[in-house]
């Protein structure tokens, strides 16, 4: 008995709802926009109500359905950016990849880092690479474990913490954070900081 | 441990992935060095920062009964599996019925056998490597209808073009049909066939009186949001109604040109 029976859906159901929210804040901090966001989340359901038969009862819904909702964002990507608009081209057509590469100037990455910072993070956000942006905002948006992270990305958790680890670097440096001016606060006082901030809703 | 291990294992100790006893001895570290603890205290400000953007984004209104209804238009898919696939038989054999009357009627060869079956649609899901196959075979098909002066045509904008499984009419606006359109050339003739498909926005009938069909009637087959059409080019009528993935409505949508 593969375990879904007529009922079984519709608990499969409420309990996959109670994930909105997380799943449209991480939809819109990847692409940027409501309607986009809106669209791609209204997918993932339906993909994941089309496809409940595959998800293992008994394991933790949140990964399975992050994982659909970024295979949708990718698509999503994909079909945008396979339809580009004509000022992207003319910037592209400016652009000598090969060379940067070969004479060792600055990746754009750092050269981004280097134009400007203390941006705020939202800008941040969408000028940070994806590979190491999606690993940063299951963390700190959806509060998932490096496991669950793992699991998601379909990643080895080495992967994930690297990823993670240049993420925060690279935001630290965007936001300028190296300036800031707060004081220490031993790790066991955060805990109890995020403790009373945090939670997942 | 020196500051080179603490800073490795910052992010870990800062995300509570590390043993406890690891996690004390960084702490004791971090507590008496001060370029360790400024790197700690970036992770804390951009985690905040981080926590101050995500509650700063809000769902919009509505957002869950928009779902819900678009999931209750789509409930043939939540169908427990032996009901699903007692449709998906049923609509097999109406397929099949309909290809051989095809067949019959617009006097086809007879050694061209219905290549649809049972299994070709029955339990069939979404397979990532056929679509692929599938898309792959549309650009064969596109390279090799060019040479003899055939284009994929695109009912709905009436440009040719191929649209491969994409999003199309954007030029023509309102409609948002997903189809795949690709012809072939066969005994010195061009033909087309186009798979419409719907998996994006919520199609009523309102709308669909605003935005008719190239068939002109669409109505009652497409009111079921995910519906799939499959519409014979060359009568320009549609031919069946169902909810199959891609990966199982291609090889059926080349058997109406083969």
């Amino acid at each position: 008995m593969n375990g879904w029976t007529v009922d079984v859906p519709k608990a499969f159901e409420e309990t996959a709802y109670k994930y909105l929210k997380r799943l449209y804040r991480l939809a819109y901090a990847r692409l940027g926009n409501v309607e986009d966001a809106e669209d791609v989340v209204q997918e993932t359901y339906l993909k994941a109500f089309r496809h409940a038969d595959n998800f293992r009862q008994g394991s933790n819904i949140e990964p399975w359905l992050v994982t659909i909702l970024l295979n949708t964002i990718r698509d999503h990507v994909r079909r945008v950016a396979r339809n580009p608009s004509p000022v992207a081209l003319d910037g592209l057509e400016d652009t000598d990849f090969i060379a940067e590469l070969a004479d060792g100037r600055d990746t754009p990455e750092e050269e981004l880092v280097k134009s400007e910072v203390g941006v705020d993070l939202e800008t941040a956000l969408k000028e940070t690479p994806e590979w190491m942006l999606t690993p940063f905002l299951l963390r700190e948006f959806q509060d998932l474990s490096y496991k669950d992270i793992a699991q998601s990305l379909n990643l080895p958790i080495g992967t994930v913490m690297s990823r993670l680890s240049r993420a925060r670097s690279f935001l630290s440096k965007r936001l300028a954070l190296s300036s800031i001016s707060e004081k220490y606060v031993s790790p066991s006082r955060v805990k109890e900081k995020i403790g009373d901030q945090g939670g997942a809703s | 441990m020196n500051c080179d291990e603490v800073c490795s294992l910052l992010n870990p100790l800062f995300d509570d992935e590390l043993a406890n006893e690891k996690a004390s001895e960084l702490v004791h570290h971090l507590d008496k060095c001060t370029r360790c603890q400024n790197s700690w205290t970036k992770l804390t400000a951009l985690h905040e920062q981080a926590l101050l953007l995500r509650d700063k984004v809000q769902i919009p209104d509505g957002l869950e009964d928009r779902i819900r209804g678009r999931v209750k238009a789509a409930t043939v898919s939540t169908l427990p599996k032996r009901k699903w696939q007692t449709i998906l038989t049923a609509a097999a054999l109406v397929v099949a019925l309909i290809l051989a009357a095809t067949m019959f009627f617009t006097k086809q060869d007879a050694a061209v056998a219905s290549p649809i079956s049972a299994e070709d649609v029955v339990g069939h899901t979404v397979d990532h490597a056929v679509a692929d196959d599938a898309k792959q075979e549309a650009i064969d098909v596109k390279a090799s209808s060019k040479e003899v002066g055939c284009e994929p045509h695109c009912f709905q904008c009436g440009t040719w073009k191929l649209v491969e499984m994409d999003e199309c009419c954007v030029g023509c606006g309102g409609h948002k049909v997903w189809h795949l359109t690709y012809a072939r050339h066969k005994d010195g003739q061009c033909e087309q066939v186009t798979c419409y498909q719907m998996p994006k926005g919520y199609f009523d009938r309102k709308t669909l009186a605003e935005h008719p069909s190239p068939t002109g009637k669409p109505a009652e087959a497409v009111v079921n949001n995910m519906s799939v059409l499959l519409v014979d080019a060359k009568n320009k009528d549609i031919v069946l109604v169902s909810s199959l993935s891609e990966a199982a409505l291609y090889p059926i949508a080349k058997s109406i040109v083969e």
